[in-house]
Parts: C-alpha cells; structure tokens; sequence
C-alpha cells in the first residue's frame, strides 16, 4: 500500500499558482535593468507612479540580490533628486496591476467573497512606517493597510492579511481588477480616513489614516526595494512560490515583449524579428506572431534600443501579432544598439 | 497607467495592391527618448485617439503632420 501524506491546504507540493502577483521574485525585466523614467521601466509588471510631484528624480532598478536567501533580484527605488516636501496632492507609489479575470476566485461582490494575504520582503535605507493598499478598480474601492521597517538596510518580510469585499464586484474580463499598492510619499489630500475594511475610494483614503514616512522621497540617495512578493487567497502567509524563469517570462509576455534580436554581429545589416526584408518586390506584408497571446491588442509596434522600425503603409495589430503591408522594400534598418539587442517591443500593459 | 510622452507625429503614404493611394491609415510618432511607434490610425486605439485629441486641441501646437 503506498504511504502518502497529507499536507495543509495551500501547502502541498502540487499546490501551484497560488500566488496572484507575476514576478514577484522580479526576475523578469524585458525592458531594461535600470532607467530614469517612472511608469513600466524595468521589473516587469511592477511600476513606479508619482502625481504632482515637482523636483523628484528617481531611478529604477532591476537589483541583483546576494543578502537574501533564495532571491537573486529585486525592484529597486532609488531618489536621486529629493522631493523637497510632500504638498497635499503629490503622491508616489509602487504598484503592480492584477487582471480582473484571474480575480473571479476571489467571490468579490457575494457573501462568499474571500479574504487574501500580501507577503513580501522589503529592504529600505529609511525606517518607519509605510502605507499599502489595495484599490479595486471597477467598482472604486479601496482597503488600505500598513507596514514598519524596524532596521535600514535590513531584509524584513512582511505579512498583510486584508478584508474580504462583499459588495464590490470584480468585472470578469481583460481590465484592471487590484491595484496592489506600495506608497511611498502621500501628501495630506491622499490620508487621513482608514479603510481598514473596503469601502468606496475617496482620495483621502487612498492611503490610510496613520503616521506614515515619506523620507523615500524626500532623502536624496534613499533606497527602498521589495522581492518575494506573493498575493494569495486566505489569511494565511505561505512560503513564496518560486517559478521557473521560463514561466515567469511568458506570463509577463501576455502584457509586454520583445520582437527579435539582430541578425548581424557587424552591427550593421538589416534585421527584425530574424528576419531580412531587403528584397525589391512590390507589396510586402510582413506577419509577426507573438509568442504569447496579449491582455489585449497592443496599440502599437514600438522600436528599441535604437533600432528604427520602418514605415509601412499599413498595419494591423491584434493579440496574436501584427502585419506590417508595403508596396515597396521593407527595410528593418539597424541604427544603433549592438548585436544581440532587441529590435522593436509591443506593450498591453494594463 | 500609460503615459503618453510624444514629440511628432506623421501619417504615412503609399499604395494598395492596385495601385490606388492609401493615406492616413497608419501613423509613425516619435517619443520623447527618440524611439518611434507605429501606430494604426484607428479610432478606439489609445494612441491614436491621444494624438487626435492634441492635434484637435486649440491649445496644443502638436499636429500630425501628413504624409509626405
């Protein structure tokens, strides 16, 4: 008779999936390890977003970890340009957006509605306390929570159990369903009502009612980063659910990627996608299949990296690829970057 | 969230199978980093409708300029 053995729900080998949050060991960073911009720059699916602020100036990281066992990577802020005071309407945050339809299990909007638990290691120069939350888009709302760095430069992991939402509805579609939210500056219009349970958003709960530190953003050279992030249904806190790479990277190819890589090790030539359109027949279409199925259809084909993307006299784009139509040569011109280098990107980011 | 940084914006030109002249269904903008986007010219696509709006925008110098 074979043994077998029976392990708590959520726990057993087999369990799989669990975690709501892609990339959340933030391997993946199609885009780049490091910019200066805000928005979708470099970890994929996470994103830095400030409003309002003046003179703030931030990079962005893809970090290589080696003070955390098991994790080799991590988001990183990094203020290289201090706010000098947070004004009432300025806020800062990082965020990564969840589908509505990988949410439905969630019940929202009926007496079944289920409670989730956010976990995540943080590591920051500046200590206190500092504002989550999760907004729900569709129906507007909001429930928010809190979290303290003890020591600087310190890894801590942090455990969030939040309320279950019996009246908000999450749509079963393509669209945003949470925002999962990481404040890092919330002038006095973006706090002061706690939602400790779900409630209908209203600016000035976005963030919470406590004492919060905005000194990620207004210390220059102050670093704040986060890995091992993982949402799961319940109010119990389970280990992160490594992945691998591979998987990791075409779940984040439903919401960016790459085309192609350079045909040429000269740096020069003409490449896309590897493949050479340099021939002299009229009416050329050019069919690119994505490797994974988009979110949606991408609003457009993007060059990179310093590659120009050539001008065809039409294109279509849906969520399995794009054709590109011309009545003459298609050149895919190279006129920077360096072998190897990406050549064009599609974004259906949410 | 998306921000949308564009610098120009020009439809392009060239012809069908037949010969017969297409314009204006496709856009080639340029963002601020200097990388381009090539963009349907569709009403409902979020690009274009965001170039539309500030080329319609009295108070906006931005236009998209037309094919050459």
């Amino acid at each position: 008779m074979a043994l077998s053995k029976i392990l708590p729900a959520g726990q057993s080998q087999f369990a799989g999936a669990r975690n709501l949050i892609i990339n959340g060991a933030m391997q993946v960073a199609q885009r780049g390890t490091s910019s200066t911009g805000s928005s979708y720059q470099t970890v994929d699916r996470f994103f830095f977003a400030q409003s309002a602020l003046d003179n703030y100036a931030l990079t962005q990281t893809q970090q290589t970890v080696t003070d955390l066992a098991g994790f080799s990577n991590s988001f990183r802020i990094t203020t290289t340009t201090a706010e000098s005071a947070i004004a009432a309407d300025e806020l800062a945050y990082v965020a990564q957006k969840i589908e509505a339809q990988n949410l439905q299990q969630l019940a929202y909007g009926t007496s079944s509605a289920k409670r989730v638990t956010l976990s995540f290691y943080v590591k920051s120069s500046v200590t206190g306390t500092f504002s989550t939350n999760l907004y729900q888009v569709d129906d507007n709302r909001i429930v928010n929570s809190e979290y303290t760095i003890s020591s600087a430069n310190t890894w801590e992991r942090k455990e969030i159990t939040y309320a279950a939402d019996q009246t908000g509805v999450i749509d079963n579609n393509n669209g945003t369903g949470f925002y999962v939210t990481w404040n890092l500056a919330l002038g006095s219009d973006r706090k002061g009502n706690a939602a400790s349970a779900w409630e209908t958003q209203n600016t000035d709960n976005w963030g919470g009612a406590g004492t919060y530190t905005d000194a990620v953003i207004t210390t220059v050279n102050s670093t704040w980063e986060i890995t091992g992030v993982q949402l799961e249904v319940g109010d119990t806190a389970t280990p992160f659910e490594h992945e691998s790479y591979e998987t990791t990277l075409r779940k984040c190819q439903r919401y960016f990627e790459l085309l192609g890589h350079a045909a040429s090790t000269s740096g020069v030539g003409y490449s896309f996608v590897s493949l050479s359109l340099n021939g002299t027949a009229t009416n050329q279409w050019l069919d690119v299949a994505f490797k994974v199925e988009k979110r949606a259809a991408p609003s457009s084909v993007d060059s990179f990296n310093g590659y120009s993307v050539p001008s065809p006299t039409a294109v279509g784009i849906g969520i399995n690829g794009f054709t590109f139509y011309k009545t003459s040569q298609m050149l895919f011109s190279k006129t920077g970057g360096s072998a190897g280098d990406v050549v064009a990107s599609v974004s259906a980011e949410l | 969230m998306i921000n949308f940084n564009f610098t120009s914006a020009q439809y392009v030109s060239g012809t069908d199978m037949d010969g017969n002249p297409v314009t204006n269904t496709t856009v080639i903008a340029v963002n601020a980093d200097g990388s381009q986007s090539i963009i349907p010219a569709n009403v409902g696509n979020e690009k274009y409708d965001h170039l539309l709006a500030r080329h319609n925008d009295s108070d906006d110098d931005f236009t998209i300029e037309e094919a050459d």
